[in-house]
């Protein structure tokens, strides 16, 4: 390209201006001889005065150009800038060629063409031998700053694939593990399932299907509380709160075998221990309560032999003594000591009378438990007996300093044996006072009341008229499991007591008179024991014995 | 803050102390990044959370482990990265330091997006200059001693740093000016 001088205003430039301007610069005449050049290219070729600028450069780009004034002022003037490389060094210079008409000569501005600092190293320049307003320091930046960021996000790749591959073995593992946790989950004789919040399954194991009776595939994307009648169940306060939940069902999925099957109800929590999801793992206990049930039989059974044992021995004992005493009697009579002056034969009716008392005692006890007692049904005011047993100087083994009586107003008239209650009522408070043994400030209140109808609708007791007695201590109170057990007649927590026949001599009679008994305990808080009682409703003058 | 100053901390930490005292630190300091990609611009937050948690992770007074990490940028970080440039920036200490300006004025023309410090040379003398650090970063003096510390060694110079003026403490205005006699 070249410049119309004539239609510019021009401005005399000296040579230290020319050359900051442009510090590479080579002027050459029609001679190609080098005349001048600037200071920075000096740097790179000090020797180049009157040199051939032909012998020094050749046009690399663009390609096939001969380094020529006329044809690069004449046939080339189209192109805008060429390449010239430096046959003796690694310098290349972008250069535009220009004429200067003044002085008849040509000039070559232009700049060592590099694309990185190290080559400008390479060739011993800094930036500072650039002009000031030449852009090359800039390109330079430029490029070594994109030059960084892509092998920064080289490295980011390689970081990249390094996660990629923990990944896809992440991944594998995962697989590995959930084909074994299937193993696993298929090995065991439980029935584990997953459901979402709502109840719809997701995940199951073959063993519900072993369980339940239900084929495997009907799960699927199917909810468990239809499958089970379970309508309501994840409403449960245990599960809301994240805790466990068990329950029972009663299995009649399997036509052939209905089954009962304990169900355990597990939330799964994530990270915040927000409940996300339910695992539910099912266990047949048909079997184990059967076992339950017949081994608890054989304990019955062998109670029941300890205890004919000891009756069969109490008995003998008694039947001895007497035997022994009318052998004595008849020793004395055969002796002629009818008159009985000294009181022998007295005393020993006396003994035969007392031992006879005893085993009539044993066997009032039996048939009290059976249900059979014979009774000699009176009215009794229920207030006075309780008042009269608290009162009496018996049941030496009850502090009654503890018992606080808070006994209706009105007389409360029950139709009972009058030796039966007390005996009832002495029963509950020694099991009471053995509960109180160790509580700080352990108290029994003992009250008495018309039955409310909820109460009775609750015990589902039918008629309405019945006498409540409430006997609530403070005590150590009894553990869940054990609570429907302490009606068994051989069942007792107490060590080596023979036997526990108590509280099912209670039970059997109050149930011979029509009434009811119930027992409430929390462990560690107390128990309170209710006797419901048939008020009487045979109430005339002569049935009172009070 | 450049992605080179983080990715100097990096370096320098796994470096010298293991992948396991990074992961730590990055963790002390609730930073996510994996990697920091030297030309892009993160929250100066990320940097400061950083060089504090550092600084209680490896026992060392923040104010030292700023000058280590500043002659770790320049000796690795840079040189691994911009080794051309900044060999370019100049032949010996003096003619870097003078270059020193203009090659962050470039530094703010080729990412707009980043705001570099700031540096002028005043007092220019055979064996001395004063070194005027003027950024609204606060707390980073020692980072720049660090620095200079590091262009020294690559020049194979002694050289004695003393900051002898301070921005304004209460607006934080004006620059910190370094005297540097080599």
């Amino acid at each position: 390209m070249t410049t119309d001088y004539n239609q510019s205003q021009g401005v005399a430039i000296n040579n230290i201006l020319f050359n900051k301007l442009f510090p590479f610069h080579v002027l050459f005449d029609k001679s190609y001889s080098i005349i001048s050049s600037g200071v920075s290219l000096l740097k790179v070729m000090p020797d180049i005065y009157q040199k051939d600028i032909r012998e020094l450069f050749e046009v690399v780009l663009p390609k096939n150009i001969e380094l020529n004034v006329d044809k690069i002022f004449d046939d080339y003037k189209n192109i805008d800038f060429y390449i010239l490389k430096n046959k003796s060094s690694l310098l290349q210079m972008r250069v535009i060629f220009e004429y200067i008409p003044e002085d008849d000569i040509y000039a070559i501005i232009g700049i060592p063409w590099v694309t990185s600092a190290e080559e400008l190293k390479d060739l011993k320049l800094d930036l500072s031998d650039f002009s000031s307003h030449d852009s090359m320091g800039d390109m330079l930046m430029a490029l070594q700053l994109q030059k960084q960021t892509f092998s920064d996000l080289q490295e980011y790749g390689v970081m990249l694939d390094k996660k990629k591959t923990q990944l896809e073995e992440a991944v594998k593992l995962l697989d590995t593990s959930e084909k074994s946790l299937q193993t696993l989950l298929d090995s065991t004789c439980l029935g584990i399932l997953m459901t979402d919040l709502n109840g719809n399954i997701n995940i199951w194991n073959e063993g519900v299907q072993n369980i339940t009776g239900i084929k495997i595939d009907d799960y699927d994307k199917k909810n468990l509380c239809d499958l089970f009648q379970l309508e309501g169940i994840y409403d449960n306060q245990n599960l809301i709160s994240g805790q466990r939940y068990e329950t029972k069902i009663i299995n009649t999925n399997d036509k052939v075998n209905e089954n009962i099957i304990k169900l355990t109800i597990s939330p799964i929590t994530d990270l915040n221990n927000s409940v996300k999801s339910y695992c539910h793992v099912f266990r047949d206990i048909t079997n184990e309560l059967k076992l339950e049930s017949i081994m608890r039989e054989n304990e019955k059974s062998m109670a029941v032999s300890l205890l004919t044992g000891q009756i069969a021995h109490q008995i003998n004992d008694l039947l001895q003594g007497i035997h022994t005493n009318v052998d004595e009697a008849i020793d004395y009579i055969a002796a002629d000591l009818v008159k009985d002056e000294t009181g022998s034969i007295k005393t020993i009716l006396k003994n035969i009378d007392e031992q006879s008392t005893l085993i009539s005692k044993i066997t009032n006890s039996m048939l009290s438990f059976s249900g059979q007692q014979y009774l000699s049904k009176k009215n009794y005011d229920i207030n006075e007996l309780i008042y009269n047993v608290i009162h009496q100087d018996d049941y030496q083994d009850i502090d009654k300093s503890i018992i606080t009586l808070n006994l209706s107003h009105l007389p409360l008239i029950m139709e009972g044996d009058k030796k039966a209650f007390p005996t009832c009522l002495i029963n509950i408070l020694k099991n009471s006072s053995e509960a109180l043994v160790n509580t700080k400030s352990p108290s029994i209140k003992i009250d008495t009341y018309v039955a409310l109808e909820q109460e009775l609708i609750d015990e589902d007791i039918k008629t309405s008229d019945y006498i409540c007695i409430r006997i609530k201590d403070n005590g150590k109170g009894i553990k869940t499991d054990n609570l429907n057990l302490i009606f068994d007649p051989f069942y007792t927590t107490k060590i080596k007591t023979t036997q526990g026949m108590g509280l099912s001599f209670v039970q059997g009679y109050i149930r011979q008179i029509g009434g009811h008994l119930r027992v409430n305990s929390s462990y560690g808080l107390g128990t309170t024991v209710y006797f419901y009682i048939p008020l009487s409703t045979n109430i005339n003058q002569n049935t009172f014995d009070l | 803050m450049y992605g080179m100053v983080n990715k100097a901390i990096q370096q320098m930490v796994t470096r010298d102390h293991g992948e396991d005292a990074w992961e730590a630190i990055k963790n002390a300091a609730n930073v996510k990044e994996d990697l920091f990609l030297s030309n892009t611009s993160y929250p100066d937050s990320i940097t400061y959370d950083l060089v504090d948690a550092s600084s209680k992770y490896l026992n060392i007074d923040a104010e030292l482990i700023l000058i280590e990490f500043g002659k770790f940028w320049v000796l690795v970080t840079a040189m691994e990265g911009y080794g051309g440039l900044m060999r370019a920036g100049g032949n010996n200490l003096k003619e870097f330091l003078l270059n020193l300006p203009n090659f962050h004025t470039r530094v703010s023309m080729v990412f707009p997006e980043l705001i570099p410090p700031t540096f002028e040379v005043h007092n220019i003398a055979v064996n001395s200059l004063d070194l005027h650090y003027i950024t609204h970063r606060p707390g980073l003096q020692n980072f720049v001693v660090g620095l200079i510390k590091g262009l020294s060694t690559m020049y194979e110079v002694e050289t004695e740093i003393t900051l002898i003026a301070n921005r304004d403490p209460d607006t934080g205005k004006g620059p910190d000016v370094f005297r540097i006699v080599w």
